[in-house]
């Protein structure tokens, strides 16, 4: 797991635990490059990774490798945000998150390929977003690297389809996680227009999300590949457009 | 009282506390497979089809078998009315279809209303007649196609119907109320008698299009529609999962 530290990515190494999985999560904000867990049994390995380093991506990949011998699901979901009017975006701001998002998981599932193509059951899953298919003002860079993803995605799902891996995505819609409420206290999250858009009338909990990221990796979904799953309450959908 | 406790609640007070799965096409190949995993799970399944169950399947209380004629105006009441009092719809799979063939000049309209009636109108007389009957965090799965997504030459109106039915769920999915969801599947070729005559003639064009290699079975169709039934779904609506093998996407 890439960025399994926080929000989704947190919820969804809970998950990938809880199913029995040895979880290696690459995260920015890990302490130490290599550490295993002991609360949980060493069936966690926390690596520091900046995930824009591709060496220090594959050095990660190496470590798993060392540690136990393959993997069988990557999942992509470090992600930061840099919201802002499109007229006067930095390139710093721009460039990160391009490095973040979409190089980021380019260099994890190169690094990963050697490990997916010797499994019998691999899988990899990106995280997109709503962001991906909607246009939002002030989030043009955010918008535009997870529409990529899911262009990467189907391009993955084509090309490594012979080595046996199947490559999918999750498309969140709003998650109820510290960051959202973060920027509802602070005012910058209105949640009530979004929720009365929302066929289901609210945020979803991240364990939902987790579910679905654990459902695309699984062999239930073993002739699933190239697939963005949508997972918003039907929020994209906004066939009540002309209230 | 959580989400959850207040649905418990007024399920229980609406006097239907048995959970049921109703899969109409329930003895075709996918709804065989999907009606196999809910009973596999101690659910009581009500299969409805106008083909009688395969005379090797293994009787069991809890696999109730209705006779069910898609294109039967009636047909769709009739399900409803035989289904046990206390029974509330936990999962409804819509698998019931036809897949013909014919060059398009050449469908008659006799063609073309039967196979909207069956694909398409006998969904909705269907979803009108259980709502009422619907769990309040019900799941509703209808099966479109590939078909639907990418069209089919040869096949206007089969494709015209599936394509129908994603227009039917986003417009559908605003009013059914509480947490109840509805999502399609769209599968591509999958081994069944239904694609028998497609897989004899374009069988080597499909493989060497779908990038896994091979066509899809019955149970991994089977599989997703259980995901979209469980739990795990519970934040997945108006959502259409391809099952193709990524032939869609190539």
């Amino acid at each position: 797991m890439t960025g399994g530290r926080s929000g989704i990515g947190q919820a969804c190494t809970d998950a990938l635990l809880d199913q029995g999985y040895r979880v290696a999560v690459l995260d920015i904000s890990n302490d130490t490059a290599s550490q295993i867990d002991s609360d949980t049994q060493a069936q966690l390995l926390n690596l520091r990774c900046d995930v824009r380093d591709r060496q220090a991506v594959f050095e990660a990949f190496a470590a798993v490798q060392d540690q136990w011998g393959g993997c069988d699901v990557l999942i992509n979901s470090a992600g930061i945000a840099r919201p802002g009017p499109s007229e006067t975006l930095l390139p710093e701001d721009w460039n990160v998150m391009v490095d973040v998002h979409l190089t980021g998981a380019m260099w994890a599932c190169q690094a990963a390929f050697p490990a997916l193509a010797a499994s019998d059951r691999a899988a990899i899953v990106n995280i997109s977003s709503v962001a991906g298919r909607m246009g939002m003002p002030h989030r043009a860079s955010y918008n535009a690297v997870k529409a990529g993803i899911e262009g990467l995605t189907r391009s993955l799902a084509v090309e490594w389809a012979p080595h046996g891996i199947r490559c999918n995505a999750v498309a969140p819609g709003y998650v109820d996680t510290s960051f959202t409420q973060l920027l509802e206290e602070s005012g910058q999250l209105d949640k009530a227009p979004i929720v009365s858009r929302t066929p289901l009338h609210r945020f979803a909990h991240p364990t939902e999300i987790a579910e679905s990221i654990l459902f695309l990796a699984s062999s239930a979904a073993s002739f699933v590949t190239g697939h963005t799953l949508v997972v918003d309450g039907g929020l994209t959908i906004d066939g009540a457009w002309y209230e | 009282m959580n989400t959850n406790e207040q649905l418990t609640e007024r399920t229980l007070a609406m006097g239907l506390n048995r959970p049921v799965a109703v899969v109409t096409g329930g003895n075709g190949s996918i709804g065989r497979a999907v009606a196999e995993l809910f009973l596999g799970k101690g659910m009581r399944v009500v299969s409805a089809d106008r083909q009688p169950p395969p005379q090797d399947a293994t009787p069991s209380g809890n696999d109730l078998q209705m006779h069910y004629e898609a294109d039967n105006r009636e047909g769709a009441q009739k399900l409803v009315e035989a289904l046990p009092d206390d029974a509330a719809i936990q999962h409804l799979v819509l698998a019931a279809g036809i897949y013909p063939e014919r060059e398009f000049a050449r469908i008659s309209e006799v063609e073309w209303q039967d196979c909207l009636d069956i694909n398409l109108t006998a969904v909705y007389r269907l979803l009108i007649a259980t709502l009422p009957r619907l769990a309040p965090d019900a799941s509703i799965v209808l099966i479109s196609s590939i078909a639907g997504l990418r069209g089919s030459k040869g096949h206007a109106h089969y494709a015209a119907s599936k394509a129908g039915l994603l227009g039917l769920m986003r417009s559908v999915m605003w009013e059914l109320g509480g947490q109840r969801r509805i999502n399609t599947v769209s599968p591509g070729i999958i081994e069944n008698r239904m694609t028998q005559s497609l897989r004899d003639g374009a069988g080597t064009t499909i493989l060497t299009g779908t990038p896994l290699g091979r066509y899809g079975t019955p149970a991994e169709v089977a599989a997703v529609i259980d995901f979209l039934c469980s739990p795990g779904a519970s934040f997945v609506h108006g959502e259409n999962i391809s099952v193709n093998g990524g032939f869609y996407v190539n």
